[in-house]
């Protein structure tokens, strides 16, 4: 018999096929209003996709612990299912709340990507997303490149977690002066408004690199932002310091150090950023020891 | 034919759908058209052919019941055609269910199938399915909703 693997918590925590089905037939029946007795095949896997997903929202945020729900060690699927799909409302809402404070201040810098994405698109989900019926879509690309891997996620999980990913960057970006970051973006390339770059990776590049030099950031002139050759030597002689694990050590370091300072030892955010440091420990190292920073 | 073998099969899955389609003789005797379990069991089996054909899931009742209802006072259906012809309004059905984008809903397929076979078709399947559903579906295709709910009473007028 065929068994849909929901959680790989417990051993007994799978669901028959003859478990699924009659919610799937329920759920058809409220999909075409009573008005149609069958479905084609796309939308019956949309909708057992539907039941899928809420179920495995339910059992990964409630960690199986709810007893409610609990015959004998394992849920109801119908229960699960529709305890699921109030998690996943209750996501959605969260995500809109979310969406909202974030547009209070947000900022693209000028780059469109970054505002059509966060901006439009976000707006364009929220709009269309349909939590009953098919939940699993995310239904926007998501141009934007934000610094975590989100592959293995789908639908508003997934634009819950961008949307935090972007929220983070806007924290980050938010601290520091707004010539200082135009200044960045501009010598990273004269067209980065049309760019599909992550606009928080090139200003963190240029953060960390300020700190190794011991520039100060505020107040500081538009003719005082770019390197001298003095200061690329310095950020050379750190960069070529070691082997690449240890320059990105010492990279994680300074971030922790900026972390700390600048933003109340955000936990979160410095997670956030250090996804970026293996990349630029690399990058570092190439533009020193090719003597070519485009910092 | 169906051997003994599917019977036994089908008696075991669709009992269910077995009871509800022989209590529709007592409706369509009045007339002259009846079902016996046999034949029933043939248009189950060819119901299940016909879904798996078009990639359809059918949950519920089904719609074998409607169609009977729906056809079994045509005056070109008689008894010795009346299997035969319901096994193909079935095929025809689920076709068109898929050829019109799942935009109509069962009723209006079937008010729409029995009007043309009752006037232009005549009673030929093969017309309604090649010619009128054709234009329909192409036309439900490009948008036109002249045949559907409110707007199909609103023409009528």
């Amino acid at each position: 018999m065929n068994r849909y693997v929901i959680s790989k918590k417990k051993n007994e925590d799978t669901y028959d096929i003859d478990e699924l089905v009659p919610i799937v037939a329920w759920l058809t029946e409220k999909y075409t209003s009573k008005e149609s007795t069958s479905v084609s095949y796309s939308t019956a896997r949309q909708l057992m996709g539907a039941v899928i997903y809420c179920i495995r929202e339910f059992e990964f945020s409630e960690g199986l612990e709810s007893t409610a729900l609990n015959l004998g060690g394992r849920h109801m699927a119908k229960d699960a299912y529709e305890k699921g799909y109030e998690l996943v409302i209750e996501k959605v809402n969260q995500t809109k709340k979310m969406y909202d404070t974030m547009l209070q201040s947000f900022q693209a810098y000028g780059n469109l990507n970054y505002y059509d994405t966060a901006v439009k698109g976000i707006e364009g989900f929220l709009k269309c997303y349909d939590a009953r019926y098919n939940p699993q879509n995310n239904i926007i690309t998501m141009d934007y490149p934000v610094l975590q891997r989100l592959d293995q996620m789908c639908g508003v999980d997934l634009i819950n977690r961008y949307l935090n990913c972007i929220r983070l960057e806007q924290l980050f970006l938010s601290q520091l002066p707004e010539n200082f970051i135009r200044s960045a973006l501009e010598r990273y390339h004269c067209d980065y408004e049309d760019l599909f770059i992550n606009i928080c990776s090139i200003v963190l590049h240029n953060v960390l690199c300020c700190m190794i030099v011991e520039k100060k950031m505020i107040k500081m002139k538009i003719s005082e932002m770019k390197f001298t050759q003095k200061e690329y030597a310095e950020i050379k002689r750190f960069a070529l310091h070691g082997t690449v694990q240890e320059l990105k050590k010492r990279l994680l370091k300074l971030t922790e150090v900026l972390v700390e300072k600048g933003y109340h030892n955000s936990r979160e955010l410095l997670t956030y950023l250090q996804a970026d440091l293996s990349d630029f420990a690399v990058e570092l190292r190439n533009m020193a020891s090719n003597n070519h920073f485009t910092l | 034919m169906i051997n003994e073998k599917e019977i036994d099969a089908l008696l075991k899955q669709d009992t269910y759908y077995l009871e509800k389609v022989l209590q529709s003789n007592s409706y369509t005797k009045q007339f002259g058209v009846q079902l016996s379990t046999q034949e029933v069991l043939e248009l189950l089996q060819d119901r299940k052919y016909s879904l798996a054909e078009q990639e359809r899931v059918e949950f519920g009742e089904g719609v074998l019941q409607k169609i009977i209802f729906t056809f079994c006072d045509s005056p070109y259906i008689y008894q010795d055609n009346y299997v035969d012809m319901i096994a193909q309004l079935q095929d025809i059905f689920y076709l068109y269910k898929n050829e019109s984008m799942d935009e109509l809903t069962d009723d209006e397929l079937l008010a729409y199938m029995k009007e043309k076979f009752e006037n232009e078709c005549q009673g030929s399947a093969e017309h309604l399915e090649d010619t009128c559903l054709e234009g329909f579906a192409r036309m439900i295709r490009a948008g036109t909703c002249g045949f559907m709910g409110m707007n199909h009473a609103r023409n009528e007028e």
